[in-house]
């Protein structure tokens, strides 16, 4: 075992060794550098062993080593320490563990800095134990899948990475990727992940199919990236951001991310208190980011207030430019019924999670309110997640007075749009948005919306069809609901005047995306080699 | 649901005493003749309630709700109220009952009431606390100052945060003074004898951090419903920026009091670069459709201590490092102060043979534990480093005159009070070249190095030490900047907080 550890390690450092440009001439550099170094067969010196592995210090891999670390002790930056952490335990290291190497290897003999190498190769969270493939993969584009490819859910993030993917993967080369069980390390996704993470489920709010889901994914191969535009098309938790804000910090990757909101740093009050954490540790990624593009103008601006904070800290952090979101949800063959009053009442509908941001409470009261006024209308619900229960509560009592509420939690692709065929018009007043998922698809259905009057959400105003008021003004929505409700000629208008979206396709999306994210990369776009097409078939 | 008839004819005489006068508050607060709300019946108090509400006003809930309470309600029960009246509900039977779902009805809380259109200042954490970190200093220079010639009623919060109070005797003592020989940890003030204290239509300025996110959910309705101006300080944006250096749960608190921020007028940052931290944050909010408050710059003011000869002769002999030239680094022990790069540098120097001593003076750290490792390290190979966890101030203020040069390397400074200490007692600094540590540094006296680089720092720190005529130069333009006294900062302190002029 020792001695294949000691072979396997030997041949991670000539790989390493490789990527840090070393040659010919870099090896007789390094066996005639003086200073704090000594010569490799000192490091067969018995004391070594009292805390490390002797038996694993071959002298291939001794004169390696000191290869490396003379090779890094020539750099200025700190990104040879990265890869040499990195590609020998298989794991993407934290900047105070790349520090503390560069420093020894600055100021300590060599003799110091492999042990201390050995001794951290031993640490929980390299990959040394299992045994783990690990692959160095240079000058590809590596994108970020995790949760897409392991979870069911499908909200909007899971929404554009399944949108984005198939593009991608049948026009370009990629390696899509998820994080070890441990949150340590890239790896490659297993076959099931693969397709989850491409692949749009049949419902629109519903779960996948779990059956050919394998939850052990201890045997894939471990990806450290060198060279390479890293994508993360999704928001990393809390301890995969930690790693990939230093591994953009300190190594050769270019980091691109999809910026969605910042919502928990000017909203903390309406998510939960994990999710500022989560998003907290997010935002040291995108300090460290080269690129952030953001889901619409709104979004961009949120960044780029972030950014302007950053000269405090001696930071220019990303550049930041909008690539908006396409608007999709195209009415199949549904039939729309010939004229609303052939329906019992007109329907007000209402997609989006119960939660406090989406504002639910006060549509509920304009409602009420014009219920009290006699005037006939149903109210539907479509929310993945529900999980306000003042909300639910108000629901509970209004239903129970026998106001006309329907609330669906699970509801197909296809019965969604039948509803929205069906409704007079949607209403979408949420407090804060990316982005507003829900607006892009009612207004694809052709059918009006009120919605807010700033972010995100006034942005779809240019279309047409939209009618943007003051979320939080009780007046203002019920005047306007009662308009929409009671004044079929302003209905009518509202609908002439939506205009087709100029983007409205994934594959729109995509192919400006990947533009956009290779735009300052020096990678050439599709370089095909066989490393970079592992696990994406 | 409970009348208010049953309430005030039913309860104890203590709980019917105390409802009164709540009510009796009420109205004076509005302005409105009370004697026969007061005095009067149940019924005359359900009118009085649908008079005052009758126009549905947030603010007005929120204040009813506060009064008859005695106990702020947060956003969600004012929403919950000005629901309730706007589909149809009587305002006083709203009141009652959202006031039951508050909790207040069945407690036994029977405080008194009382609301004020003054200047209150927010100083819980400071009076509290007998502690002594650099912005309950801040804290106590103002406050300490504008007792004496301003009108205004310092307060704290309950334990539940659920409502302002004054201050108690030890309490007061600790806002605006020393802390020197006060050992109780927290305070205990009897909170039933003090009234709670409404603001309606006063001024409230809070000089602290408040990150509490109890505080801040309560004060965030606070600021947006008592119709009051409210003013803030702004130290930094840290756990947002550099969550990274600060302990776990601070960015939780910190956003719920950015949160409540949005509400604020004005926020006093305490150098340029803390307010450009604050404007950053404030564009972001176009997305909620709020403006948030203005932001103006009020630089802090820098204390000096008059050394005596005697502390100077001391101070050598108490840091126990010979006589060696002492570079010195002024700060707790975290990330965010960059000590590893000090005591990489110090290495570099001493490895070519440069002679001096390094001083680390600051307690209080975290996440320190490499910090602490590396520098038991150096001392085992005899290396002159000794880090001084607690210095009274007279051995600080004796280390900085004594002291040949001082380092101070951030990654990050609101305002960089060790820099400007340093430069007071006219020792030059080696400091980093961006933010808040920049502004110091225009002004003389400094040594501008890429903090994130050792062989600079390095650089920087041998300059000072090698080469006296640089160092005099430095010292001369250290001693010859503008002084700023803690007398003009309180005072433009109030004069863009309260009076709302913002400063030139």
């Amino acid at each position: 075992m020792s001695s294949n550890l000691s072979v396997q390690l030997t041949s991670r450092l000539s790989v390493i060794l490789s990527n840090l440009g070393y040659n010919h001439f870099d090896r007789k550099e390094a066996s005639r550098s003086t200073g704090n170094t000594e010569s490799p067969s000192s490091l067969n010196n018995p004391q070594v062993g009292t805390t490390t592995r002797p038996d694993l210090l071959s002298d291939d891999l001794a004169t390696n080593l000191v290869a490396a670390i003379n090779l890094i002790r020539r750099q200025a930056d700190e990104s040879g320490a990265w890869l040499l952490l990195a590609g020998l335990g298989g794991c993407l290291p934290l900047k105070e563990d790349v520090q503390e190497l560069r420093y020894r290897i600055e100021m300590k003999g060599d003799l110091d800095v492999v042990e201390w190498i050995l001794t951290w190769l031993f640490s929980e969270q390299t990959a040394i134990r299992q045994n783990q493939e690990i692959k160095v993969v240079s000058g590809a584009v590596i994108v970020d899948v995790d949760h897409s490819a392991q979870s069911a859910l499908h909200t909007g993030v899971q929404r554009v990475v399944r949108g984005t993917l198939p593009t991608w993967c049948a026009k370009h080369t990629i390696i899509p990727v998820a994080w070890d069980d441990q949150a340590n390390s890239y790896r490659q996704l297993k076959p099931a992940e693969f397709r989850r993470a491409t692949q749009m489920p049949h419902s629109s709010t519903g779960t996948l199919d779990e059956a050919d889901y394998d939850v052990d994914s201890g045997n894939c191969v471990r990806i450290i990236p060198w060279n390479t535009t890293l994508i993360c098309l999704e928001v990393p938790n809390k301890n995969s951001s930690e790693r990939i804000a230093d591994l953009a910090e300190l190594s050769t990757n270019r980091v691109v991310l999809v910026g969605y909101d910042c919502i928990p740093v000017t909203s903390a009050d309406l998510v939960t208190d994990a999710d500022i954490v989560k998003f907290a540790s997010y935002l040291r990624v995108v300090k460290h980011a080269d690129s952030i593009l953001a889901i619409s103008e709104a979004a961009a601006g949120d960044f780029r207030g972030f950014v302007s904070t950053l000269s405090t800290q001696g930071l220019k952090g990303p550049t930041v430019s909008v690539c908006t979101l396409p608007s999709v949800g195209t009415p199949s063959e549904i039939e729309r019924p010939e004229s609303l009053e052939s329906l019992e009442s007109p329907i007000i509908l209402s997609v989006g999670s119960i939660e406090p941001r989406k504002n639910h409470g006060r549509v509920l009261v304009a409602c009420e309110r014009l219920w009290s006024e006699d005037i006939k209308f149903k109210l539907i619900f479509v929310a993945g997640s529900a999980w306000d229960q003042d909300v639910l509560a108000v629901i509970e009592r209004l239903r129970s007075q026998g106001r006309p509420i329907e609330l669906y939690r699970e509801i197909s692709e296809e019965d969604l749009a039948v509803l929205y065929c069906r409704a007079s018009f949607s209403v979408f007043l949420s407090l804060h948005e990316g982005y507003g998922l829900p607006i892009s698809e009612s207004l694809a259905y052709g059918v009006p919306v009120v919605t807010s009057d700033y972010g995100a959400m006034k942005e779809f105003q240019s279309r047409g069809g939209v009618v943007c008021i003051d979320p939080r003004n009780l007046d203002e929505c019920v005047q306007n609901l009662r308009l929409l409700l009671c004044s079929q000629t302003t209905l009518d208008g509202l609908r002439d005047a939506i205009a087709p979206s100029s983007r409205n396709s994934w594959e729109n999306y995509a192919d400006e995306l990947w533009t956009l994210c290779l735009r300052e990369s020096q990678v050439s776009l599709d370089y095909g080699t066989d490393s970079a097409s592992t696990g994406s078939r | 649901m409970t009348k208010l008839s049953q309430l005030l004819a039913g309860g104890s005489e203590s709980r019917v005493r105390a409802l009164r006068q709540r009510i009796g508050a009420l109205a004076d607060g509005l302005g409105i003749e009370s004697a026969e709300a007061v005095s009067g019946s149940a019924l005359s108090c359900e009118s009085f309630l649908d008079g005052v509400l009758g126009a549905n006003d947030k603010s007005r809930c929120w204040l009813v709700l506060s009064v008859l309470g005695a106990r702020f309600p947060v956003h969600a029960d004012v929403e919950r109220l000005h629901r309730a009246i706007y589909v149809g509900c009587r305002p006083a039977e709203a009141v009652l009952s959202t006031l039951d779902h508050i909790g207040v009805i069945d407690s036994d809380n029977l405080r008194r009431v009382e609301v004020s259109s003054g200047v209150l200042v927010d100083v819980d954490h400071t009076a509290r606390y007998p502690l002594s970190t650099g912005i309950q200093r801040v804290v106590r220079e103002v406050v300490r100052r504008w007792t004496e010639v301003k009108d205004v009623t310092l307060v704290a919060w309950t334990f539940g945060f659920d409502g302002l109070r004054r201050l108690d005797a030890i309490e007061a003592n600790r806002a605006v003074g020393d802390v020197e020989g006060d050992t109780l940890s927290l305070s205990r003030c009897d909170e039933g004898e003090r009234p709670v204290i409404v603001p309606w239509h006063g001024r409230i300025i809070v000089p602290e951090l408040f990150s509490e996110v109890a505080r801040a959910t309560a004060s965030r309705a606070v600021f947006e419903f008592s119709q009051s101006q409210v003013g803030m300080v702004g130290f930094d944006c840290v756990p947002m920026t550099m969550s990274e250096t600060t302990g776990e749960g601070m960015p939780v608190g910190f956003m719920h009091m950015l949160a409540a921020a949005r509400y604020v007028h004005r926020v006093a940052a305490i150098s340029d670069a803390a307010a450009s931290e604050f404007r950053g944050w404030r564009s972001m909010l176009s997305s909620t459709g709020l403006l948030g408050p203005d932001v103006a710059s009020v630089p802090l003011a820098v204390s000096t201590y008059n050394s005596t000869q005697n502390d100077v002769d001391h101070a050598r002999g108490e840091l126990g490092l010979g006589q060696l030239p002492i570079v010195l680094a002024v700060g707790s022990h975290e990330p965010r102060k960059n000590h590893m790069v000090v005591l990489h540098a110090a290495e570099l120097l001493w490895r070519d043979g440069v002679r001096f001593a390094l001083a680390f003076i600051g307690g209080h750290s975290w996440k320190a534990d490499a910090f602490l490792r590396r520098v038991r390290e150096l001392s085992q190979q005899g290396l002159p480093v000794i880090v001084v966890e607690r210095a009274p101030e007279p051995l600080l203020w004796a280390a900085y005159r004594i002291a040949t040069v001082s380092v101070s390397v951030s990654l990050q400074e609101g305002y960089g009070l060790p820099v400007a200490e340093s430069l007071a007692c006219g020792t030059p600094v080696v400091t980093s070249n961006f933010g808040a540590m920049v502004e110091q540094a225009v002004m003389g006296g400094c040594i501008q190095v890429d903090p994130r680089s050792p062989d600079a720092v390095a650089r920087g720190i041998r300059s000072v030490l090698t080469d006296p005529s640089l160092r005099s130069k430095l010292s001369n333009e250290a001693l010859r900047r503008p002084s700023r006294s803690w007398d003009q900062y309180a005072e433009e302190l109030w004069t863009y907080l309260v009076d709302g002029v913002p400063p030139d």
